[in-house]
């Protein structure tokens, strides 16, 4: 019998942790208060390792939030959406849209694009390697460019935002400690005017995200060469990349120089015949 | 040679946990790291497919012997880890060419409505045949995949199982449960002291080493792979000392320490630190201090 009854303890174990309410549930054979003492530590160590792990994967959230402010979101999202996965470092996948459904955010709307563009970035640092291979680009010179394709950097992909998340970012981010109060309080003033602008005249915006050695980055890019990153990452192969800039020749190979340059671009390989 | 390990020990290997504050200087060529013979890295920290972990456990691996201790496996869960995950752990195993390897006595999944819930966390399992089973199927299937035997690890555990189910009761002691799943998966032990200690103050036991000697002094020599030491916080939450690795090795980890090494003869040995991270000068004197009482012990 007691085969059956091992998981059905652990079951219930496990609801005790994830239970919002601080009562023991049913079943249990021992004081409750006692019980819910010792289960207390559970419920306590995976509210506490889950804050630790959330405001890891989303600095700038927590910055623009403050920690009494995350840690209750972050409290909140761990109950609503229990870790189903083994490393720390692959939860939160679901907590950007979490936050768009906040009320208490309805005064900082940007925050669910900042958790997203957090979340993109610390996944993208945790990206297989590649290795850049210069001498890959002279296929471009003598091979069939619907035979080639482009290998962009480890997780390159393309975002759309409607808020100065760049801006945002920076604002956390690169903030000097020394750096003058006139022109922080100017900077300040000017996010809150693009801000502003973004909830009464939304336009969508891209911004391309990639990684550098070990370092995720992200710019804003326009509208064609966005669509050639997008197209790029959807393996398209070289000759559809560059379609994307029509018949600006000189838009296309500005932005193939730049972006070999810069190491959005990897490397040139032939295409796969099933491709 | 215990068939875990990789090669015979002669005497006592002292390592230390790596955590992020400490990288750099224990990756420096300062002098005092001469006294450390191993570290020790959580596999999940090295998960990533790449990235500056990676680069770190490569470089680590070419400083010291590395120990991999897993903290999310739960080889007591009834489900099975899954294949993907089991490749990822192997992968960390084999990059950092593990000289020792190891799991803890522990669930953390179980199914949900909407797929499986992970704990995070490191549960206790009921002292019985059917956790005995489960855990041992799941130890056979992580030592098969990495083709080498690993260690388990006992645990600090703040609920008893047969308070929450009148089903799970206990059938078996501590010590046997541990010897039996030893010689019915062919894993090794890792002994850490420090979680038997925290479980006895809990449990209210007036002489936790005496006790804890007593109850573990009869583990066969050959199947102890490795020894924890750590220390905790002063202060207890909702009346529970917690296992939070916060604090210097304590006296009474020190004195089973003695006893438990005179007993067993000379085992890796490891200072677990996770929280409130002394200085990394500090955490070497810790292993300074584990090295110096292991040396002047001629065990029986």
């Amino acid at each position: 019998m007691s085969n059956l009854f091992a998981p059905h303890y652990q079951q219930m174990l496990v609801a005790n942790i994830t239970n919002e309410q601080n009562n023991l549930s049913a079943n249990s054979v021992s004081e409750a208060s006692d019980v819910n003492d010792a289960l207390f530590i559970y419920r306590n160590n995976y509210i506490e390792t889950g804050i630790r792990a959330l405001s890891i994967s989303f600095p700038t959230v927590l910055a623009l939030l403050g920690e009494d402010a995350f840690r209750n979101i972050a409290k909140l999202y761990l109950i609503k959406h229990p870790k189903d996965c083994f490393d720390w470092a692959d939860y939160g996948a679901m907590f950007s849209a979490y936050l768009f459904d906040i009320d208490a955010l309805a005064d900082t709307p940007y925050i669910p694009e900042v958790a997203e563009l957090d979340w993109r970035l610390s996944t993208i640092e945790r990206q297989q390697d590649i290795d850049f291979d210069a001498d890959s680009f002279a296929l471009l010179q003598n091979y069939d460019a619907a035979k080639l394709n482009f290998v962009p950097a480890p997780g390159l992909q393309v975002m759309n935002v409607y808020f100065p998340v760049q801006e945002l970012y920076s604002l956390v981010h690169n903030a000097s400690p020394e750096g003058n109060e006139h022109t922080k309080a100017e900077g300040i003033e000017n996010l809150k005017i693009l801000i502003h602008s973004a909830i009464n005249n939304p336009v969508l915006r891209s911004i391309v995200l990639w990684r550098e050695h070990y370092k995720a980055l992200f710019e804003y890019c326009e509208q064609m060469p966005a669509k050639a990153f997008e197209s790029m990452v959807n393996e398209s192969s070289v000759e559809q990349v560059l379609a994307s800039f029509g018949d600006d020749q000189a838009a296309m190979s500005q932005w193939l120089q730049q972006h070999i340059g810069t190491r959005k671009i990897y490397a040139i390989t032939t295409r796969n015949r099933t491709t | 040679m215990p068939p875990f390990l990789s090669e015979p020990q002669t005497e006592a290997l002292i390592g230390l946990g790596l955590r992020h504050p400490h990288i750099d200087e224990a990756l420096s060529n300062n002098p005092i790291n001469n006294n450390i013979d191993f570290i020790e890295i959580h596999a999940e920290n090295f998960f990533a497919a790449g990235g500056i972990t990676q680069a770190l456990l490569q470089d680590t691996a070419q400083r010291y012997k590395i120990s991999v201790h897993g903290t999310s496996l739960g080889l007591g869960s009834a489900l099975k880890v899954p294949a993907e995950t089991l490749e990822k752990f192997a992968r960390v195993v084999k990059n950092a060419n593990a000289f020792l390897v190891s799991e803890h006595l522990c669930f953390n999944r179980v199914p949900t409505n909407s797929g499986v819930f992970h704990s995070g966390d490191l549960l206790p399992l009921a002292y019985n045949q059917q956790a005995l089973d489960t855990i041992c199927s799941n130890i056979h299937q992580v030592q098969d995949t990495l083709k080498r035997p690993i260690l388990i690890e006992n645990l600090s555990a703040y609920v008893l199982p047969s308070q929450l189910h009148e089903q799970a009761n206990d059938s078996m002691s501590e010590q046997t449960f541990l010897v039996s799943m030893a010689e019915k998966s062919g894993c090794g032990l890792l002994l850490d002291l420090n979680n038997l200690i925290v479980n006895a103050l809990n449990q209210g036991v007036d002489d936790p080493v005496t006790y804890i000697f007593k109850e573990m002094s009869s583990l066969p020599t050959s199947l102890v792979g490795e020894i924890h030491l750590a220390g905790f916080s002063d202060t207890k939450l909702n009346g529970f000392i917690v296992d939070d690795h916060a604090n210097f090795v304590s006296e009474q980890c020190w004195q089973l320490y003695e006893l438990i090494i005179a007993k067993l003869g000379p085992k890796p040995t490891l200072i677990e630190w996770d929280n409130e991270l002394p200085s990394w000068a500090e955490l070497v004197g810790e292993a300074g201090k584990a090295k110096k009482i292991a040396g002047n012990i001629s065990h029986e």
